[in-house]
């Protein structure tokens, strides 16, 4: 219910400028107002995933060796003696190869799609043995469980000693009857990605200079980068990003490098909900403090426990000023 | 969504059809009772007795607390109404603080939803009603694990509540609604400590549940000592989520119970040498509410029960993972759910802390007359009133969880499956898991590490399914009737 004073105010206030903030309208920002990120803002993503597939012997211990493995999936350096702290086995009962794939690359997968999980800490070793991995407590035994008509198994290399967090690398293993191969090589090419990134043909979002006391609002979005309905819940965290000297095209071009390229990114996490004031952004240097007319610009609204890293919502932020309109 | 609180009849002498009004009307029942009768008649609106009538959401995204002051006499009662947009309706009294301001804290609510809410009051015969102003409850945290519900017959499940804790990199106790929506949380975001089990406190005002270190009670190789970390607490944490206190329980894990004193009872690991290395065993220790701690049981006072299972794992002894106290037998009841091999149940009466029983494996004191298969690797179960329901994990090498029913009869001794549950196609939960009948005879089951939850009614038929996102399993159960703590 709005009261008389408050419609008074609501009345006395439009179209006088001296109501509005110290920056006033900024292209099609309305100041005070939520700035409402749209889907025709959103880049488009498209990314396929290729995880090779290592034949070997049913019902045998299998030694897996990644010493040769220098760069991950993205194709960023690792020293596998260092980066990789956690080998990881998973079985997927019902699901083929190509689905397992898909559904990570579709986020999609529920936790009762995988029958067994079975992990160790690598202590620096580029090397282990299956036998080595446990199921909880106790000791996996792929004499007993590497069956050929068990399933899809996925092994996986990861950065973090958190189950299911930081893969760097991946491979199918794929238990064969008739197989003798004891020994998998989990290597450069094991698993590629192919990403097609679209971030130059996006309706670009106008955001006032220098002013982090902006709301961004994404309740209207309903699709994320990938075309698939957008899960709210799925976005734990907005990025912006600032690239002094690169062009759009040359940040497309190299789009799984772009934390690497950017010469300054802030973030906060999201709790709940689907705004954040932008002052709440944040980097060790400090809190963001809105943009500027250099470089480029972008914002990404990010799901930092989904199997696909790709931001679910990116969009190039354009520098405006009430000034500027004005001219 | 359950009308608990209005369900409530009124506390204070007062004529019920003068509280039973919806607050979206200015016409209600009660007033229309009032004026058939010839009864004082209802007064809406006419002067507003109501001052600084406010909402906040409090540290439980789901709650609202509505504070409002009052001009003029001390009502007889006053409560708060809250409409959805959905026209679901509740009535919450209010308690009136020192300095005048009433209070109500409304539970239960739908998250990431808005409400109209409107303070009342009865007094001298009449009632009034504040204006009628809007809130919006919170969002559930974005890392809090996702659950897919999965639709089938109605869709909506038996009216009540589920307590349970959806397992990821940390620990969520969460109630669910019959809409399968989340109307309680607390995120336990110690990545060093597990959660397995939530309770709703014996006096109905808190949510209990416990946190351990794995490490401490799962040595990673054998050989491991696991003595060293030993932390384990029950936390717990008021419906409102403002008061959190937590009571260390060192070295235990799993699960507990509490009794109707506030008793709290839990497993406990207990590493002893055998043969050279260290052998974890398994007690229930109690904790009472004036801090008094008391070993009930400890499997290693039980020779004969563990000569049967040495060798038979490394450096586990039959591994106790649920826990149940029956009331009326004043005993325990703890699942022995070895995970390779055959499990066991020992009922241990809680007096003498000696063992009544045992029922499943090579050294069961009750008959097993028949089955479809023994069950093994077993969790949480539920005990019945001539009969056993539990969670059976299975073995490995069947990838076949299930639950499952058996009769028993503890005059003869003898126990008969009575029934079963298989999900389709088959699901194995390699950890956790439970099976617990509902008041009309329904079941709901956590598949544990396969992170599901299925709700059967009572032809064994599923109604409700819901699913964790991948890396989230599902804790034990509790299924609540409501909550009890709106004022």
């Amino acid at each position: 219910m709005i009261t008389r004073l408050e419609l008074g105010f609501v009345l006395a206030c439009a179209g006088f400028p001296a109501c509005q903030g110290s920056h006033g309208d900024c292209g099609s920002y309305v100041d005070g107002e939520s700035l409402f990120l749209q889907d025709s803002n959103n880049y488009s993503f498209h990314g396929g995933m290729d995880i090779s597939s290592a034949p070997v012997a049913e019902m045998q211990d299998i030694l897996v060796d990644w010493s040769g493995l220098s760069v991950d999936m993205v194709g960023h350096d690792l020293d596998p003696s260092v980066d990789i702290l956690t080998l990881e086995l998973v079985l997927f009962r019902y699901l083929t190869q190509e689905q397992v794939e898909q559904g990570l690359e579709d986020d999609d997968l529920n936790q009762s799609d995988v029958a067994l999980f079975a992990s160790t800490e690598t202590n620096g070793s580029t090397s282990a043995y299956l036998s080595e991995l446990n199921v909880l407590a106790y000791s996996f035994d792929p004499e007993t469980y590497l069956q050929q008509d068990y399933g899809t198994w996925l092994l996986l290399l990861t950065d973090d000693l958190d189950y299911g967090v930081g893969t760097r690398m991946a491979l199918f293993l794929e238990p064969v009857v008739a197989e003798s191969n004891t020994r998998v090589e989990v290597g450069n090419d094991s698993m590629v990605l192919d990403v097609e990134a679209i971030i130059t043909d996006l309706e670009k979002v106008e955001l006032p200079q220098d002013e982090p006391e902006v709301t961004v609002d994404w309740t209207a979005l309903e699709y994320d980068s990938r075309g698939n309905d957008l899960v709210m819940s799925d976005i734990d965290q907005l990025t912006v990003a600032h690239f002094a000297n690169l062009t759009l095209e040359e940040i497309q071009a190299s789009f799984l490098d772009i934390e690497l390229l950017a010469d300054q990114m802030w973030s906060a996490g999201i709790e709940s909900g689907s705004s954040l004031r932008l002052s709440a952004l944040g980097n060790d240097s400090g809190s963001f403090t809105g943009v500027d007319s250099s470089g480029t610009w972008l914002l990404s609204l990010n799901c930092t426990t989904c199997s696909n890293p790709a931001p679910l919502f990116l969009t190039v932020l354009e520098p405006c000023s009430s000034e500027t309109d004005k001219e | 969504m359950s009308d608990f609180a209005a369900r409530r009849k009124p506390n204070l002498d007062i004529p019920w059809w003068a509280r039973w009004t919806f607050p979206s009307s200015r016409f209600s029942p009660g007033l229309l009772v009032v004026v058939l009768m010839g009864a004082p008649s209802c007064r809406e609106d006419i002067i507003s007795p109501f001052d600084e009538v406010h909402a906040f959401v409090g540290d439980i995204g789901t709650m609202v607390t509505v504070e409002w002051v009052i001009s003029g006499s001390s009502p007889q009662l006053s409560w708060v109404e809250v409409t959805g947009f959905d026209g679901s309706e509740r009535t919450v009294d209010a308690e009136r603080d020192a300095d005048g301001t009433y209070r109500a804290r409304v539970f239960q609510l739908e998250p990431n939803t808005p409400y109209h809410y409107q303070a009342a009051m009865f007094r001298d015969g009449y009632i009034a009603r504040s204006a009628q102003k809007t809130i919006s409850t919170n969002a559930v945290p974005q890392v809090i694990p996702e659950l897919n519900v999965e639709e089938t017959g109605s869709g909506v499940g038996t009216d009540g509540l589920l307590l349970t804790v959806l397992i990821s990199n940390i620990s969520c106790p969460v109630i669910l609604d019959a809409n399968s929506d989340l109307i309680w949380w607390y995120i336990q975001d110690d990545e060093d400590l597990a959660a397995t089990r939530a309770l709703l406190s014996s006096d109905g005002e808190h949510v209990l549940f416990n946190s351990f270190n794995v490490d401490a009670v799962f040595p990673s190789e054998e050989g491991d000592t696991g003595t060293e970390v030993g932390e384990s607490y029950i936390y717990k944490v008021s419906l409102d989520g403002s008061e959190i206190s937590v009571l260390e329980t060192p070295m235990g894990h799993h699960d507990f119970t509490q009794l109707p004193d506030g008793t709290l009872a839990y497993l406990t690991a207990e590493f002893q040498e055998h043969e050279g290395q260290l052998v974890r065993g398994d007690g229930v220790v109690e904790l009472a509410p004036d801090g008094t701690v008391t070993q009930i049981w400890s499997a290693w006072d039980d020779p004969e029960l563990y000569s049967s299972w040495f060798p038979s794992q490394d450096f586990v002894l039959p591994m106790a993972n649920a826990l149940e106290y029956v009331e009326s037998e004043d005993a325990y009841y703890v699942s022995l759910g070895q995970i390779i091999g055959i499990g066991t149940f020992v009922k241990i009466d809680r007096g003498t802390g000696e063992p009544v029983w045992l029922l499943g494996g090579e050294t069961s004191d009750i008959e097993i007359l028949s089955q479809e298969r023994e069950f093994s690797h077993q969790h949480q179960f539920d005990v019945l009133d001539n009969g056993i329901l539990m969670f059976d994990n299975g073995l490995e090498i069947d990838m076949d969880s299930r639950a499952v029913e058996y009769s028993l009869d503890q005059h003869s001794m003898q126990a008969e499956q009575v029934w079963s549950y298989h999900a389709e196609p088959a699901l194995y939960t390699y950890a956790g898991g439970d099976a617990s009948r509902l008041p009309e005879g329904g079941t709901v089951i956590s598949w544990g590490t396969a992170g599901q939850l299925d709700e059967l009614d009572p032809d064994g038929q599923l109604v409700r399914r819901l699913n964790t996102q991948l890396g989230a399993a599902t804790g034990y159960l509790q299924w609540l009737d409501g909550l009890a703590a709106e004022p």
